[in-house]
């Protein structure tokens, strides 16, 4: 807890003695950093630090279960896609970012697929709704906050699928 | 005899040279001490990224890299800005600043046989007012810098730069008077070399000793002397930006930044020689060291000692600038005309007195 | 030799420094060479075994004084117009004449003592110590009534400058 100290002294009374001559108070002060300084300092090497530093490339934050990263589509355990092109992701998504191309598989009783499936990364504001309107469980969204890159990228069906891994054209 | 020549060249051309060499070095440290002791006093861990290579080396190279960064930026001259003077004002801050060390004392007289090398670029017998007269230089070059720039943060920066250098000037001149009338000399190495004896038999006679209300308005005068926070007002952030260097850029900024980190070495290393008692090592006079190990192990530890002292100070610097808000402007002016110049009179007073009153004289 | 050498480039520099001085346009151009100038003489007076001189020389006229005349100027902030235009007056010739005549008689007065034997130095010369014994035995009387003079300048200043209780300024 933080005590907090009222910056004015009580009505019609003059701060301590103590308070007045400064030097007191900045004696108290530092030795509250050096406080700091020697705690980080000693726990530096060991497991658990105490600064709150997250040395990122090195270290990542632990992220949510929850958190909403890039995208992935999810396949069925026999290989096929869960996808059936209903477009209901991209009817939702408030940033106008998904595009869909569908078609049909050569058996009508398989019913339709996503031909192209193109996320366009630099639009998407992450905000989950084309995970929550897919009627199919087809698309989800991964831990993964690394999409730098050096083009403007549009993310195709086949690196969506791949789950971030360089698909073999 | 060449070794005449040697002892000669070393004395008058290797010392000047390597000394302010040394202190352009210690920048590195000081940035370094600087950063990093931020960064673990606030629970960062500050930078530590840059490696030589391959090692990361704790962030020391980091400072390097800033400098390199520096040197290769756009250099920018402001259109209406007065072009001589603002070329001129970072030159007229880094000299006095390197300057002011060529006084103090490192080490003692190192006694090689028949020669003499007085471990210290020059040994003036007025050594403590040619740091004062040239320190008092510094301040040109933040005023002039703040005033060629044209542009009304810098000249608010320079402003209070030269009223704040004239206020805090005054109290640390008469912090040291005590200091004088104490080891009656003004010969820096004198006055380090009469540290060395002890009082009661037990306690060294070093001048925070013997001083401590001197050493304490000293040391917060140097503080507003080398503009650093609680004093840092001349470059105020907050306020006026970055004050008198605002418009100055590349090489020419980071002339005023290392002049700035030598300015804080240079009051250490005056702060150490005159109330920590300098390149003494405590209960351990210069005699009984070279009796036992010899006039240049002698010579590597006093130096050590000096460098071990400066490096503490430079870190109270960092301490205190990590710890305190800044002053307001009228504080600043009340703390120095209102507290510390009669603190520093009644100083002298008191320590004239108590010499009679104990029967010394 | 090597102290005629500086003793000529720092003579020689306080000279134009002087000239820059009454002949500056900006005032802060003044201020800067005077600064120089006093900073030549000071060398000169180094030259001349007199430290604790050139020392005060520079920490009290270039060190402090200097610096509130720059702190004035810089308050000031003259703009090009207000400094006005190089014009021959009156008073500027007859300036001009009055400094040739000055240096012409002190040419011819001290010309004489251009090749006097150099005098040699008692040991200390210079140095805090003798000046002070000089100083508080010789000029005892002279030291303390110019310090009188000072005091009264300082309790002056202070008078003038304090505000009046109720003015209401």
């Amino acid at each position: 807890m933080i005590k907090i100290k009222p910056v004015s002294p009580p009505e019609g009374k003059r701060y301590p003695i103590s308070e007045r001559i400064y030097l007191v108070e900045i004696f108290k002060g530092m030795g509250l950093t050096l406080k700091h300084l020697v705690r980080n300092l000693v726990t530096y090497p060991t497991k658990n630090r105490t600064v709150v530093t997250i040395q990122y490339p090195d270290e990542t934050r632990e992220y949510s279960p929850r958190f909403r990263g890039r995208h992935r589509l999810k396949k069925n355990p026999d290989g096929s896609l869960r996808c059936v092109a209903c477009k209901l992701c991209a009817e939702n998504c408030p940033s106008h970012c998904i595009f869909i191309e569908p078609a049909a598989y050569p058996d009508p009783s398989m019913g339709n697929y996503p031909k192209r499936y193109e996320i366009n990364i630099t639009r998407c504001i992450f905000c989950g709704f084309c995970v929550e309107a897919c009627p199919k469980g087809a698309i989800e969204m991964t831990e993964v906050s690394e999409m730098a890159g050096s083009t403007r990228a549009v993310f195709d069906k086949d690196f969506l699928l791949a789950d971030g891994e360089e698909p073999a054209r | 005899m060449w070794i005449d020549y040697l002892v000669w060249t070393v004395q008058n051309l290797l010392f000047p040279v390597v000394v302010p060499v040394v202190l352009l070095t210690g920048v590195i440290l000081a940035v370094w001490i600087e950063r990093r002791g931020a960064g673990f006093i606030q629970d960062r861990v500050g930078p530590n990224r840059v490696t030589l290579f391959g090692f990361r080396n704790a962030g020391l190279m980091q400072p390097i890299a800033d400098a390199l960064k520096l040197l290769v930026k756009e250099e920018f001259i402001p259109e209406k800005a007065d072009r001589f003077l603002f070329f001129l004002a970072p030159t007229l801050s880094m000299i006095p600043a390197l300057l002011t060390f060529m006084v103090i004392p490192f080490g003692d007289v190192l006694v090689l046989g028949k020669y003499r090398i007085p471990l210290q670029v020059a040994d003036l017998n007025v050594g403590l007012l040619f740091i004062f007269a040239i320190s008092s230089l510094g301040v040109y070059g933040i005023v002039l810098g703040g005033w060629s720039a044209d542009n009304k943060y810098s000249i608010l920066g320079g402003l209070r730069s030269s009223a704040q250098m004239i206020s805090y000037e005054i109290s640390m001149g008469l912090a040291i008077i005590g200091i004088l009338i104490v080891f009656e000399s003004v010969r820096l190495n004198d006055i380090v070399r009469m540290q060395g004896d002890l009082l009661f038999g037990f306690l060294p006679r070093w001048g925070i000793v013997v001083q401590p209300l001197g050493f304490l308005l000293f040391f917060v005068a140097a503080l507003a002397e080398t503009n650093r926070i609680p004093f840092d007002l001349p470059e105020a952030e907050a306020e006026i930006v970055a004050g008198y260097h605002l418009e100055y850029s590349s090489f020419k900024f980071s002339m005023f930044f290392m002049a700035e980190y030598v300015n804080m070495m240079v009051a250490s290393g005056f702060i150490v020689s005159l109330f920590l008692g300098g390149w003494q090592i405590p209960w351990l006079p210069t005699e009984a060291l070279v009796a036992h190990v010899g006039p240049i192990l002698t010579a590597v530890l006093q130096v050590a000692a000096f460098a071990v002292k400066l490096w503490f100070i430079m870190w109270v610097f960092v301490w205190v600038r990590w710890t305190l808000p800044r002053f307001r402007y009228d504080q600043l002016m009340g703390l120095g005309w209102r507290v510390m110049l009669p603190l520093a009179l009644a100083n002298i007073f008191v320590t004239s007195v108590v010499p009679f009153v104990l029967g010394v004289y | 030799m090597i102290q005629a050498i500086f003793f000529y480039i720092f003579a020689a520099s306080a000279v134009v420094m002087a000239l820059v001085v009454v002949s500056a346009r900006n005032p802060i151009y003044s201020a800067a060479a005077l600064i120089g100038c006093l900073l030549s003489v000071a060398c000169i007076f180094v030259l001349q075994s007199a430290h604790l001189l050139a020392l005060l020389q520079v920490l009290v006229y270039a060190g402090a004084i200097m610096v509130l005349v720059l702190f004035v100027l810089m308050l000031l902030n003259l703009s090009r117009d207000e400094l006005g235009r190089r014009r021959i007056t009156v008073r500027r010739v007859t300036g001009v004449y009055l400094v040739g005549a000055l240096v012409t008689l002190m040419t011819i007065r001290f010309t004489k003592h251009l090749w006097a034997p150099a005098v040699s130095l008692e040991p200390g010369f210079g140095t805090i110590e003798e000046v002070g014994k000089i100083l508080y035995t010789k000029y005892l009387l002279p030291f303390e009534m110019v310090s009188l003079l000072l005091l009264a300048a300082i309790i002056g200043a202070v008078v003038l400058t304090r505000k009046e209780k109720g003015d209401g300024r």
